[in-house]
């Protein structure tokens, strides 16, 4: 079965659309309170979107007239004849992927930029994907989506921004949550039995294949019900607390919920507050630098870098790989594996039989109890099956340690 | 030889939901303790597994049909147990029907399944009995029970006790190979739905007394 795992792709622009540029001092406001350093700022400012989408693309546009450093933008979605209603496109963009064609867009409005797309789910990306952006925007009714975003924000200390509509009620809502430290809000924290129920029934799975690997989850939902201009409304009002966020104007904005309502014109804002029984991991990874590349050094060597010597409750999480200790085949009973695989890979042929060899997950751990790897903990990962892997955390209760190797060219590890 | 009659506590006047009310005996007790004892990952996950983990323990305890063997609580969720069920096994030479009386398996919860969904053979190992014919169960090497096409986010461990049993027993089932939800065995499938006289395997409820058609 195949890895799942999908990267995210550069767009490119032919050099026939090249066009004039201008520059982004020609326009932006000498903003009350504005730092000297506001254009570096800008300069250096890599953003990823998630769900591109009537909210998202006005989003990433205002963003590319910014002329930030990078844009990611995933969406697993093709723009429907519906979708000309909702968002800013032409009839000829039906059929595209929203996200390639955002991306093509964003492009051309801001040449210098680095865009970067994915037509899949986030639940295909890796981690990493993450780690070099400074602000996650989240514009998505996709719960299951969010909930992954949130979770991922949480572990990886990134801001994230949350811009969505409620069209009946001509609401724009947008919610920062900072991640500063794990112990703030986050999207999860307010999920009612409603959005639980909502999330179970918007997931279905594919049972095609073995069920040897991870199942890619199928969304099927209804569609937000809006107008184009509430949907531009939540963007603009996220765009400014993206900036005054990014450029420190007025009061901090993290951990606010903003609400702008049509029917009163007025704004509200309110504090948002972490729920104890959230069912995210609201434990934030510290960054530690990795010396080498992650299939090169040992479980032991990133337990001591970590600061765990000694510490016997410890677990490892090897990329997406799972740790295989005993594994089936057509003869019955169990061999021994001891080895990390990816989702759904056999692991060789059995010798007697000529079939494959499929890890039992009984015998499996993601993440792997150091008792579990107690014997090979001087081992490269290289020799245990790793060698593609390019990040790992280890965990000590409630402390986490994120390691991302030095060949992905992350900023800020 | 001495015959020994099992005592069981009593039942909680109500049932399944009141499973907090029953009162460990000494070894579930231990177990409790023991896993508790190298029990990882972030606070909240510690206290869900340690709280799932009782509720499956008082299961056991009230259950005339289920015992818990071991309990690994040091990442994912990990429950071996015996389930008293008829398991139905790959018919003979002659296409006759096997079928073992008990069920080794491992309950799997991972940390992911309390905020996403996830497909229905996430949860259930069937380890011992090899040949399970049976269309929600991957044939071997690696027996998985499906319990249906995706089980919501943060379903309850001892739900997923209860849909094994009613599983195994044919109780409830999904024999149309051409729906994806929950077929796993195409051939058991289509096998089952020549032979569904023989469905359920057992009418015995979960914490009730073994029916007259149970199979020994």
């Amino acid at each position: 079965m195949k890895n799942r795992i999908r990267y995210l792709r550069e767009v490119k622009l032919r050099s026939s659309c090249a066009s004039a540029v201008a520059r982004r001092e020609d326009r932006l406001p000498r903003f009350l309170d504005m730092p000297d350093d506001a254009h570096d700022r800008l300069d250096q400012l890599n953003v990823a979107i998630v769900g591109v989408g009537s909210v998202g693309r006005n989003a990433a546009l205002h963003l590319a007239r910014l002329q930030i450093a990078g844009l990611l933008l995933i969406d697993c979605g093709r723009l429907k004849a519906q979708s000309v209603l909702t968002h800013l496109i032409s009839p000829a963009d039906v059929s595209q992927p929203k996200a390639s064609n955002a991306g093509r867009v964003c492009k051309r409005v801001s040449p210098d930029t680095r865009v970067m797309v994915s037509d899949g789910t986030v639940q295909e990306l890796p981690l990493t994907a993450f780690a070099g952006v400074d602000v996650i925007f989240l514009a998505t009714d996709n719960l299951l989506a969010e909930s992954e975003v949130a979770q991922r924000a949480i572990w990886l200390g990134k801001p994230l921004i949350q811009a969505s509509v409620h069209g009946a009620t001509l609401v724009g809502q947008v919610r920062c949550f900072s991640n500063r430290d794990g112990q703030g809000a986050c999207p999860v924290c307010s999920f009612s039995e409603v959005e639980w129920n909502h999330l179970n029934l918007q997931t279905r799975f594919n049972c095609d294949g073995p069920p040897m690997g991870k199942a890619a989850a199928e969304i099927t939902k209804e569609p937000t019900m809006s107008t184009s201009f509430l949907c531009s409304t939540a963007a603009d009002l996220a765009l400014v607390q993206i900036l005054r966020y990014v450029l420190g104007l007025g009061a901090p904005v993290m951990d606010t919920m903003l609400e702008y309502c049509g029917y009163t014109h007025r704004t509200v804002v309110s504090p948002l507050v972490r729920n104890p029984e959230c069912r995210c991991d609201h434990t934030t990874y510290e960054r530690a630098p990795c010396p080498r590349p992650v299939p090169d050094c040992t479980l032991r060597q990133f337990a001591s870098l970590a600061g765990f010597d000694g510490e016997e409750l410890l677990s490892f999480r090897v990329d997406e790989m799972t740790y295989a200790e005993l594994g089936a085949c057509g003869c019955g009973g169990s061999r021994p594996l001891r080895r990390f695989v990816a989702d759904g890979a056999h692991v060789g042929r059995c010798r007697s039989c000529g079939a494959p060899v499929f890890p039992r997950p009984s015998d499996s751990h993601r993440p792997v109890p150091r008792s579990v790897v107690a014997d090979v903990l001087d081992r490269p990962l290289r020799d245990l099956g790793a060698g593609a892997a390019q990040w790992l955390a280890v965990r000590c209760g409630d402390r986490a340690v994120l390691f991302i190797g030095p060949e992905n060219g992350q900023k800020g590890a | 030889m001495l015959k020994v009659k099992e005592i069981l506590p009593e039942k909680p006047a109500g049932g399944l939901a009141e499973l907090e009310k029953v009162r460990l005996g000494h070894r579930y007790q231990q177990m409790l303790e023991g896993a508790a004892a190298t029990c990882g990952g972030p606070r909240f996950w510690r206290d869900r597994k340690g709280a799932m983990t009782r509720n499956v323990l008082a299961l056991a305890e009230i259950s005339p049909r289920f015992g818990v063997q071991n309990v690994d609580m040091r990442e994912t969720l990990k429950i071996r147990a015996m389930m008293r069920v008829p398991v139905p096994l790959r018919p003979d030479a002659d296409g006759r029907l096997r079928v073992a009386n008990t069920a080794q398996l491992t309950l799997i919860y991972p940390q992911e399944a309390l905020r996403q969904p996830l497909p229905g053979y996430s949860f259930v190992e069937i380890v011992r009995p090899l040949g399970v014919w049976h269309a929600n169960c991957s044939a071997e090497p690696v027996q998985l029970l499906c319990l249906g096409a995706e089980l919501p986010a943060g379903i309850r461990l001892t739900n997923i006790v209860l849909m094994t049993y009613g599983a195994l027993s044919m109780q409830t089932t999904m024999l149309d190979e051409r729906d994806a939800a929950g077929v796993m065995n195409p051939d058991a499938a289509r096998w089952w739905q020549e032979n569904t006289a023989l469905t359920p395997l057992s009418q015995a409820l979960f914490l009730g007394p073994d029916g007259p058609d149970d199979r020994d």
